[in-house]
């Protein structure tokens, strides 16, 4: 009962890894795009990382015996969650409240601020995202400069 | 055309309760200070409900006004801030930006309404209580001036729902945390610039004032007076 | 559809948006029965819950999201991503809450998070009282339990004794079915915030069961009596929405209230005007003005009222409420007129500072009602609804009964801290052989325990509870969403596995097996659990008229109406000694002391001094400047049964020769935040109770005051800083 809700559980010391290797390029290569698992990143303030039960959709008939694909059923099997490692994200000392939503419906495109994940296996932060970088991109397709737009 | 946010107060349906602060504590990850601090005037709140006697026992009679950041138009505590760290937005909103304040608390000392507050130290949590944390909110770092954001984060919120659905936000569709408790529904925010908004009608009945209006600070809180 | 829609629905097939009756969008929810619960990072989820903070049973909704929190498994410090509750707000569907929320029951976050909280189960291993405890493993301590348990069942099971706290359902049926068991006493509960005098009159006057219900929302006049029912009287949240609709709701009708009680109270600040009334006088006031309601030819319903009170009030005399009241009779009359002439009167009157006549003080009330024709009409006192699963635990003193017990078992009570000192609690808790706490925290109480065996946090939990208040019946439902934060354990199975270690037949009541009789037609299981309640369609209170009883004793009549006693209140303590009534009242911020934990009720301005951590001593600025006491003072009171030190506040609108303190401070074991802070004016209190009911008479003790020396009072608001050296932020 009680781990149901123990959403993965993970030692401090394997921080720095990804509990899965998950190979982004084999499943863009499948055809699917960023928002069939980040299925908020268009509506929502998070993109959403999938869960585990999202995964198994696939994976329940799917490439079953594959090392990654067993470790995602184990993780199932034992209703866990997968403690994925976010690679993406402002430091809480930046006081910035970052929403998806509004920069999907200004057409910009994933890889702009996550780069070419499409081609990468695990997912590594490739891009560096500070105020300067917002700050051009928003002068540039004239988006808010408002301070709390993003600060608060 | 922007809007223009602002709130009313209805001072004959409101009892003191304090509903609203607890619900500012909730939503905004206020600090809880200790008892040495509060002694010192260190103790944090965005809203709070001041008290006033008027007459004398047994005519006394005690009144309560729920005080908020007023959002003033012209806001006494921007042009005094030497980093530019508190600004009026284009929705009327009197900023706080935490990043750019290097905490002179000079705003805190030309606020007429004594709703700034000063973070003397980090912030701190006895786990597991910052369980509790909103993460749509920032925790402010210890020397930076805050204050009440008319609940920005549901503001923006909001309107990012209301832009998904292709459509204007709805009178009422924001509430900050604050109006959202009000148990008697003293409070009422929304946009002054819309006329036919509820705000808009409330502040401009006969029963509307504002708050030391002769210091000409322009506030965007409106109080409606008792009935009689 | 494209691949991605598809995705969106098979991952989220059972999700479905609710529009609620009120109209307000409720697509917050997401319903129980998604086959696995799923939070997606940075999300939010609304589910429905219950506030467990004080006996109104408000429905919630809470804001659930995912969050990290480090724990040590095994020596190693690891991450552990959990659910967490964000935010309390009212639940919109709950005719009791309306989807608002008083200041208490949005704290009860810090209750579920508090740094105090019990881990586990732990044994006595010091002295009793000492509160000196050891871990233990749940198998162990209910295997003592269990045991001790039957050593005083196969004795004699009367000697067991069963104390509950005010609130009502799925947890009080399960008790009274597990001591059905036992062959054991039924539960009772003697706490300060169970109203047992307004239900004891409701029923006699009316032969009602449960508290009325005032329709403040369409009253157009209503005087308020000894009920402070805009701050946390019966059911605050629901009052403070009704009289903001009384004041403003209605398009240019403006209700006027007048309040008549023994101090400044939220109620009375937010009237239109204030009668100060010495205590224990409510009882003559009201008399008076049905005496002149009579005299004016204004009553409109007398053949409602029984002949004999009809008569009594006839026959008072008004004098006497002048001298004992202190107000004038033109002024009285006024009021009588007002009351009256209004198309839409009501009295509402209660108790909120038990005084030894208060259970009169509410009769005559009632009978006022009566004679203004308001009982059973809009605008006027409707009857409670009935409750749909029952399990109100019983009201009696159970001082004499905790005398003779051997086994107590503790769960929503604290009688170490909410009975004085007098009454030798301390003492009688030491000499209980075994004496079990359910309560999620250490508290005053539990420092007695020999075993603590802390229960689930009412956010945690799966119960159901029936609202002291509500207008139509209605049961507000909580199922558990968050996982238990530590290992505690329901009270529901801790029962459920003593009951099978004695072998004993039990079945402890489920929500949804209770529920299943109370659902309507059409009414699934399901959907009360994603609604958070079941409530009967409105309308359904008002199409039963009431039947106020009948007097004389003509046989098949069954209990007779009481007849109207008009006695002056008893005070204890010599008036030459102890000049001052003493007048502790349930707090804004604490209620009768269980929120004292919560540090945000810790930090909340207390709403007339302005006090944090630490309520003061109210006292007037005549007897104030006599005694040379200012503000921020050091005092003693001190009655026949004890004395308190605490800082004193100079109240401009206390009625002199009253003081008045704030309940919810001086608990000896409470956490951090409330342990030896401040003083608990309970404690002092002379051991005298209301005769009919049992309850503690609050305000019938005299003390006397004296000045220590300069102390501190720790304020918040600007206007009484100002006064002081200059403060800084």
């Amino acid at each position: 009962m009680r781990y149901i809700w123990l959403i993965g559980l993970c030692a401090t010391a394997a921080l720095a890894e990804q509990p899965i290797l998950f190979p982004h390029n084999k499943h863009m290569a499948l055809g699917l795009e960023c928002l069939d698992c980040h299925s908020t990143a268009d509506t929502r303030a998070a993109a959403g990382m999938p869960s585990v039960r999202k995964c198994m959709l696939c994976h329940e008939k799917l490439a079953t015996d594959r090392p990654g694909v067993k470790q995602v059923r184990d993780y199932a099997a034992r209703k866990l969650e997968i403690p994925w490692i976010r690679v993406y994200g402002f430091s809480p000392s930046a006081l910035v409240k970052f929403r998806h939503a509004p920069h999907y419906r200004a057409n910009i495109d994933c890889t702009t601020c996550h780069g070419e994940v499409a081609k990468a296996t695990v997912a590594e932060a490739t891009v560096t995202h500070n105020m300067g970088t917002c700050l051009s991109c928003h002068r540039q397709k004239k988006a808010t400069e408002d301070c709390v737009a993003c600060h608060y | 055309m922007a809007h223009r946010w602002g709130m009313a107060i209805d001072l004959d349906r409101c009892m003191g309760c304090e509903a609203c602060v607890a619900a500012c504590h909730a939503e905004n990850n206020l600090p809880v200070s200790d008892p040495a601090q509060a002694a010192k005037g260190r103790a944090v709140h965005w809203i709070r409900v001041d008290r006033y006697y008027e007459g004398e026992f047994p005519e006394i009679r005690v009144k309560y006004m729920p005080v908020l950041c007023q959002q003033c138009d012209e806001a006494p505590c921007e042009p005094v801030c030497p980093v530019y760290a508190t600004y009026h937005n284009p929705e009327g909103l009197n900023v706080q930006v935490y990043n750019r304040c290097v905490g002179t608390r000079y705003c805190g000392n030309n606020c007429p309404y004594s709703v700034r507050f000063f973070n003397w130290f980090e912030p701190k949590w006895t786990a597991p209580l910052e369980l509790q944390h909103n993460p749509d909110v920032a925790i402010r770092p210890g020397g930076v001036m805050e204050k009440c954001t008319f609940c920005v984060q549901r503001i923006e919120r909001v309107k990012l729902d209301a832009k998904a659905e292709n459509r204007p936000v709805a009178d009422g569709e924001v509430q900050p945390a604050c109006v959202q408790s009000c148990p008697a529904e003293a409070m009422v925010f929304g946009d002054l610039n819309d006329p036919e908004s509820k705000v808009s009608r409330l502040a401009s009945s006969g029963r509307a004032t504002r708050l030391l209006e002769e210091l000409g600070a322009k506030p965007k809180v409106f109080y409606l007076q008792r009935g009689k | 559809m494209d691949r991605r829609n598809f995705f969106k629905i098979v991952s989220t097939a059972s999700t479905g948006v609710l529009t609620g009756a009120c109209g307000k969008k409720l697509d917050r929810y997401v319903p129980l029965l998604v086959a696995e619960r799923e939070i997606v990072p940075g999300e939010e989820v609304w589910r429905p819950a219950a506030c467990g903070e004080c006996g109104a049973g408000c429905g919630v909704i809470v804001r659930v999201m995912e969050a990290e929190r480090v724990v040590e498994r095994q020596g190693d410090p690891v991450r552990e991503r959990i659910a967490t509750i964000k935010k309390i707000e009212g639940n919109p569907l709950d005719p009791v809450s309306g989807g608002r929320l008083c200041a208490r029951g949005q704290a009860a976050l810090q209750g579920l998070y508090n740094p105090d909280r019990l881990r586990g189960p732990l044994r006595r291993v010091g002295p009793k009282g000492k509160a000196e405890f050891a871990p233990t493993s749940w198998a162990e301590a209910i295997a003592v339990a269990a045991e001790k348990l039957e050593h005083v069942r196969a004795k004699d099971p009367s000697r067991i004794l069963f104390l509950t706290g005010p609130q009502a359902g799925t947890r009080a049926l399960t008790i009274a079915r597990f001591l059905e068991a036992l062959g054991a006493p039924p539960a009772v509960t003697f706490e300060i915030s169970d109203f047992p005098i307004e239900r004891k009159a409701a029923d006699l006057v009316f032969g009602w069961k449960g508290l009325p219900v005032y329709d403040l929302a369409n009253a157009r006049y209503v005087l308020g009596v000894g009920a402070d029912f805009l701050g946390g009287w019966a059911s605050p949240v629901f009052y403070a929405r009704q009289f903001g609709h009384f004041r403003q709701g209605r398009a240019d009708l403006r209700g006027r209230l007048t309040q008549a009680e023994s101090r400044m109270s939220i109620t009375a600040q937010a009237a239109d005007l204030w009668i100060p009334l010495p205590p224990g006088t409510e009882v003559l006031f009201t008399a008076a003005i049905a005496h002149l309601l009579l005299r004016e030819k204004l009553a409109r319903g007398p053949n409602g009222v029984p002949q004999q009170v009809v008569q009594a009030f006839e026959a008072f005399d008004v004098t006497r409420a002048v001298r004992a009241c202190g107000v004038e009779e033109r002024r009285l009359l006024r009021l009588a007129r007002e009351l009256g002439e209004s198309e839409r009167p009501l009295v509402m009157a209660g108790a909120s500072v038990v005084q030894t006549n208060s259970l009169e003080s509410v009769i005559t009330a009632h009978y006022l009602n009566l004679l203004l024709g308001n009982v059973g009409k809009p605008g006027g006192v409707l009857p409670p609804a009935p409750e749909p699963i029952g399990g109100r635990p019983g009201f009696a003193n159970a001082l004499a009964l905790l005398e003779r017990t051997q086994f107590v078992f503790l769960d929503g009570a604290n009688p170490a801290y909410t009975w004085p000192a007098s009454t030798g609690v301390a003492q009688k808790l030491e000499r209980v052989e075994t004496l079990v706490s359910f309560a999620p925290f250490l508290d005053d109480s539990g420092a007695y325990a020999d075993l603590l065996l802390p229960d689930h946090h009412m956010l945690e939990a799966t119960a159901a509870i029936v609202p002291a208040v509500a207008p139509v019946a209605a049961v507000t439902l909580a199922t558990q969403f968050v996982e238990p934060l530590y290992e505690t354990r329901a009270t529901e199975q801790v029962l459920t596995e003593l009951a099978k270690k004695m072998e004993l037949t039990f079945e402890p009541a489920t929500p949804k097996n209770v529920l299943a009789s109370a659902l309507t037609e059409g009414q699934t299981w399901e959907e009360a659990v994603r609604q958070g309640g079941v409530w009967a369609a409105a309308g359904g209170v008002e199409a039963e008229q009431p039947k106020p009883r009948k007097t004389g004793t003509r046989r098949g009549e069954g209990p007779t109406a009481p007849a109207l006693e008009l006695s002056a209140p008893s005070f204890f303590g010599d008036t030459s000694q102890f000049p001052y009534y003493f007048h502790p009242y349930p707090s804004l911020q604490f209620g009768d002391g269980r929120a004292a934990n919560l540090p945000w009720m810790q930090e909340l301005p207390d709403p007339v001094s302005s006090a944090m951590w630490g309520l003061p001593v109210e006292i007037d600025p005549q007897n104030a400047a006599r005694l040379g006491i200012r503000t921020g003072d050091l005092v003693r009171v001190e009655s026949a049964h004890g004395r308190l030190e605490a800082p004193a506040y100079v109240h401009p609108a206390a009625i002199p020769g009253v003081i008045s303190m704030a309940i919810g401070d001086g608990h000896r074991h409470f956490g951090r935040y409330a342990s030896n802070r401040g003083a608990n004016p309970l404690s002092i209190l002379a051991p005298v109770w209301e005769k009919s009911t049992g309850a503690l008479a609050l305000g019938a003790t005299r003390v006397r005051i004296t000045r220590l020396a300069s102390g501190r009072l720790i304020q918040f608001s600007v206007s009484d800083r100002e006064q002081g050296p200059w403060g800084y932020r």
